[in-house]
């Protein structure tokens, strides 16, 4: 075997022949699943698939579609420009891990419910604290926040539960996805700082606080300093009641249609 | 636009032609052409491109003869274009069964010429000729049944009247083979198993019948001496990859290189790099051929840097081993010893909780194509530095399926990933000089007599380095990851160099 596939950039393109329903869902194959998701998916998406980083899977309403064939395509192939990696198994290991989490999707219970009272207080707070200037996100439909220095908020309420989003504001570093880590370099300009965009040989690709993207050449630049933490201020000095009723207004987007 | 691509029979080597898939049978992969060099290579410029609508990896070395220029692309087309120009003068489509099992990609990485024929191996493990004028099939012959997992994906090698030919499947639990068939006709005329049957030479190094799945494919174009009539090949890993439990023993001719007579396909010698190897390091390197003193006498040697982390010198009439030392950081071996055994650190082998080992699963180097410089005397690689963690796991065989035994993880050791490429001093495999790549490389390198080594990067760069210092003269982004080697060849507007990238084929030349 020569190539693996989980190189950045590299993911090979296994979409050619994909079945359209799952050919493996017994006993059996659910033990083995069950097994293979432990191994490769709760770092990410929690024993319970409903905690973590990743995307809410106990839940009967996936982003990516709600096929048999549109979830083997994520298992395999990963969702481009995201964390969800893609995974080099065999077909019928990705089959039996899909056999698992659709167990999970019948234990779907809301993991972010909230108080509509509250969202709505958590609503006027999240633009109080500046929190659009770097997030972007749709309430029923419509742009109401086009921040990119941080990840859309639309759908959270649909695919976070609530300890994560809580942790997220209070505790933002925890767990920082390589893509929205800072890094700084020095130039004869002085010290820049920003979000890396791309690393090669021989430039450095900034993504500027204000937005703006600063192409470096190497030579010009010092050592590029990496951080694991990303832009997003910690707000743990924030008043309790306040956190809990941005999460309950970050429980309520769930990207408009659903 | 030049006409003359009629002709028949045999193939005189003009210098403007690239013939071979590494350019010589040495697999030096050196053109001879000395019109760019150090000097004036700051200069290159897009001569012309090609582009193709394909989301596969594109991994072909075109092959040029009399001004015509034949590529592949994914998964198993080909296309003349004008040299000059870069004018498509024809294209050949194949029709593949629906499911192909391949580990990697529908990738191909190029045809074999002779005379008027040019030969294509395919996916669904067939070879076939095709009319070098017209793109026509001359003949299509099935090596065997893909739906067992073969398939093939390298450029073929000829040899005298012959076609030689082998195939992939080494995680479909396949038993590899080399065939060799019949420029003219077609029909087989010799197949040697990779994996030796009950009764073979090394039938015993396989635990119970385990050989019936024992892998060992060949993909990478083999090399040919002319003198020994010896053709080189180097061979995959053994099935499945992470778990040696179900196959104990060596597992021959696996991670080897074997020299066969080129008439009968008899085996002459072998030597494996790798015994009984648990890391997916299949030796399907290019082999180069050199003629040097080693140690006071002239000796016919064989050279490689295998995927293993190690460069190896075997003298290549005998097989015998002569030299081995690590050219990038591995940390599986203590040594290799004076047979050429590899003296295995403890703590190396998969566990169920992952083990961490250098060289990274896709090795200190892997298909991407060496380069050898006869006028610098320079063996050059494009080295690969980091580790992976190895896992194990059961491994139940089904037809036609996936076979590995387990797998691999990469994510969390990256960090010290990157790349190089290096000059070795070919004897002692010393390193002589470094230009050093952000990320491990997949494209392969080009030595020209200019003096020059053309290299590429993940970033798609394509670069020209000083073949006698590694100094950087040129570079060009090319807008795609580079997974192919450049080649050189010649047009009536001088000497062109041409690379593969993303998802076209673009070519450089001084541009009068
Ligand atoms: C490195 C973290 C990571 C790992 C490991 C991981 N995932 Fe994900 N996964 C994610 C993230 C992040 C998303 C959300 C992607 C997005 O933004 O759309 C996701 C999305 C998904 C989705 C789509 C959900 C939806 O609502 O559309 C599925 C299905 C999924 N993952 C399944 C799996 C399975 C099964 C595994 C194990 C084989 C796995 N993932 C491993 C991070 C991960
Ligand atoms: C300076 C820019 C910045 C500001 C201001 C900011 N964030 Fe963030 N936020 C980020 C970045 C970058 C990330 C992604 C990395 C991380 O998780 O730390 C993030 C992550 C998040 C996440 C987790 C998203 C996920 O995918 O799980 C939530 C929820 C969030 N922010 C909400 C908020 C809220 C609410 C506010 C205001 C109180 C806010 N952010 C203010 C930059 C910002």
């Amino acid at each position: 075997m020569r190539l693996l596939l989980l190189v950045v950039g590299s993911v090979a393109l296994l979409t050619a022949q994909i079945r359209e329903t799952n050919p493996f869902t017994s006993e059996k194959d659910l033990a083995e699943g069950k097994r293979f998701y432990r191994f490769y998916c709760i770092n990410c998406h929690g024993t319970d698939g409903a905690s973590g980083r990743g995307a809410r899977l106990a839940t009967k309403s996936h982003r990516v579609g709600n096929s048999d064939r549109e979830l083997y395509q994520s298992i395999a192939n990963g969702i481009a420009g995201s964390e969800m990696p893609g995974h080099w198994l065999d077909e019928d290991t990705i089959w039996k891990i899909l056999t698992f989490v659709r167990t999970l999707e019948g234990s779907a219970k809301e993991t972010c419910s909230f108080d509509e009272a509250a969202a709505e207080r958590g609503r006027k707070l999240v633009r109080a604290n500046g929190c659009l200037g770097c997030h972007s996100v749709r309430e029923g439909g419509e742009n109401v926040g086009s921040g990119r220095m941080g990840p859309d908020l639309s759908t959270m309420g649909a695919s976070r539960p609530r300890e994560h989003l809580k942790e997220s504001l209070v505790k933002p570093h925890a767990q920082v996805a390589e893509k929205w880590r800072m890094a700084s370099v020095s130039t004869a300009a002085g010290m820049k700082r920003g979000m890396l965009l791309n690393e090669d040989g021989y430039t450095i690709h900034l993504l500027e606080p204000d937005g703006r993207i600063v192409s470096l050449g190497k030579q010009g630049v010092g050592a590029v300093e990496r951080s694991r933490e990303s832009s997003m201020p910690a707000y743990d000095k924030l008043p309790a009641n306040q956190i809990e009723d941005m999460v309950s207004y970050l429980c309520s987007c769930r990207g408009g249609s659903r | 636009m030049k006409m003359l691509f009629l002709l028949a029979g045999c193939l005189a080597a003009q210098n403007n032609d690239w013939l071979h898939y590494s350019q010589n049978y040495q697999a030096h992969r050196h053109s001879p052409l000395q019109e760019i060099d150090a000097g004036n290579a700051g200069k290159l410029n897009l001569a012309w491109a090609y582009t193709a609508r394909m989301r596969e990896k594109f991994e072909t070395s075109p092959i040029v003869v009399d001004g015509v220029m034949y590529i592949t692309l994914p998964p198993n087309d080909v296309i003349a274009l004008d040299a000059e120009t870069g004018v498509k003068l024809w294209e050949y489509r194949r029709n593949l069964p629906p499911k192909i099992n391949v580990c990697c990609g529908q990738v191909n990485r190029g045809v074999a010429v002779a005379g008027d024929k040019l030969f294509l191996a395919t996916l669904d493990a067939h070879l076939v000729a095709l009319d070098r004028a017209n793109g026509r099939v001359v003949w299509d012959v099935e090596m065997t049944d893909y739906r067992l997992g073969y398939s093939a994906t390298h450029a073929p090698l000829v040899v005298k009247d012959k076609v030689i030919v082998g195939v992939a499947g080494g995680e479909y639990g396949i038993r590899g083979f080399l065939d060799a068939y019949g420029v003219g006709d077609g029909k087989r005329k010799w197949r040697f198993h990779t994996v030796p049957g009950p009764g073979e030479f090394g039938n015993e190094t396989w635990a119970g019948d385990s050989w019936r799945r024992g892998g060992a494919p060949i993909w990478i174009t083999g090399s040919y001496d002319p003198e020994l009539n010896l053709t080189y090949w180097g061979t995959g890993n053994p099935g499945p990859d992470w778990n040696g439990e179900v196959r104990k023993g060596d597992n021959l001719f696996s991670d080897s290189v074997v020299a066969l007579d080129a008439d009968t396909g008899e085996r002459k010698w072998h030597f494996q790099f790798t015994p009984h190897d648990v890391h997916d390091w299949d030796a399907t390197q290019i082999v180069v051929l050199i003629d040097k003193e080693f140690r006071g006498r002239m000796r016919k040697l064989l050279v490689t840097a295998n995927r293993n982390g190690f460069y190896y010198v075997l003298d290549r009439a005998t097989g015998e081993f002569l030299h081995a030392s690590a050219y990038v950081k591995q940390t599986w071996a203590k040594e290799i010893d004076a047979k050429g055994r590899p003296v295995r650190n403890a703590g190396i082998d998969p566990t169920p909780d992952g083990v961490r080992v250098y060289p990274q699963v896709a090795g200190g180097t892997n298909w991407n194509s060496p380069a050898f410089n006869p006028d610098t005397g320079l063996f050059y690689v494009a080295a690969r530095e980091g580790s992976s963690m190895y896992y194990t796991g059961e491994a139940v065989y089904r037809e036609g399926a996936r076979y590995q035994g387990s797998f691999f993880r990469n994510e969390d050791v990256m960090e010290d990933w990157h790349g190089a490429v290096r000059a070795l001093d070919p004897l002692s495999g010393k390193l002589q000089w470094e230009y050093k790549l952000f990320r491990a490389p997949w494209a392969g390198l080009l030595s020209t007599a200019g003096n020059l080594i053309f290299a590429g990067t993940e970033e798609g760069y394509f670069l020209a380095l000083d073949a006698r210092n590694g100094k950087e003269v040129w570079k060009r982004n090319l807008g795609g990851q580079i997974i192919a080697a450049p080649i050189s060849f010649g047009t009536a507007t001088g000497q062109k160099i041409a690379i593969a990238a993303g998802t076209g084929l673009f070519v450089f030349g001084l541009g009068k």
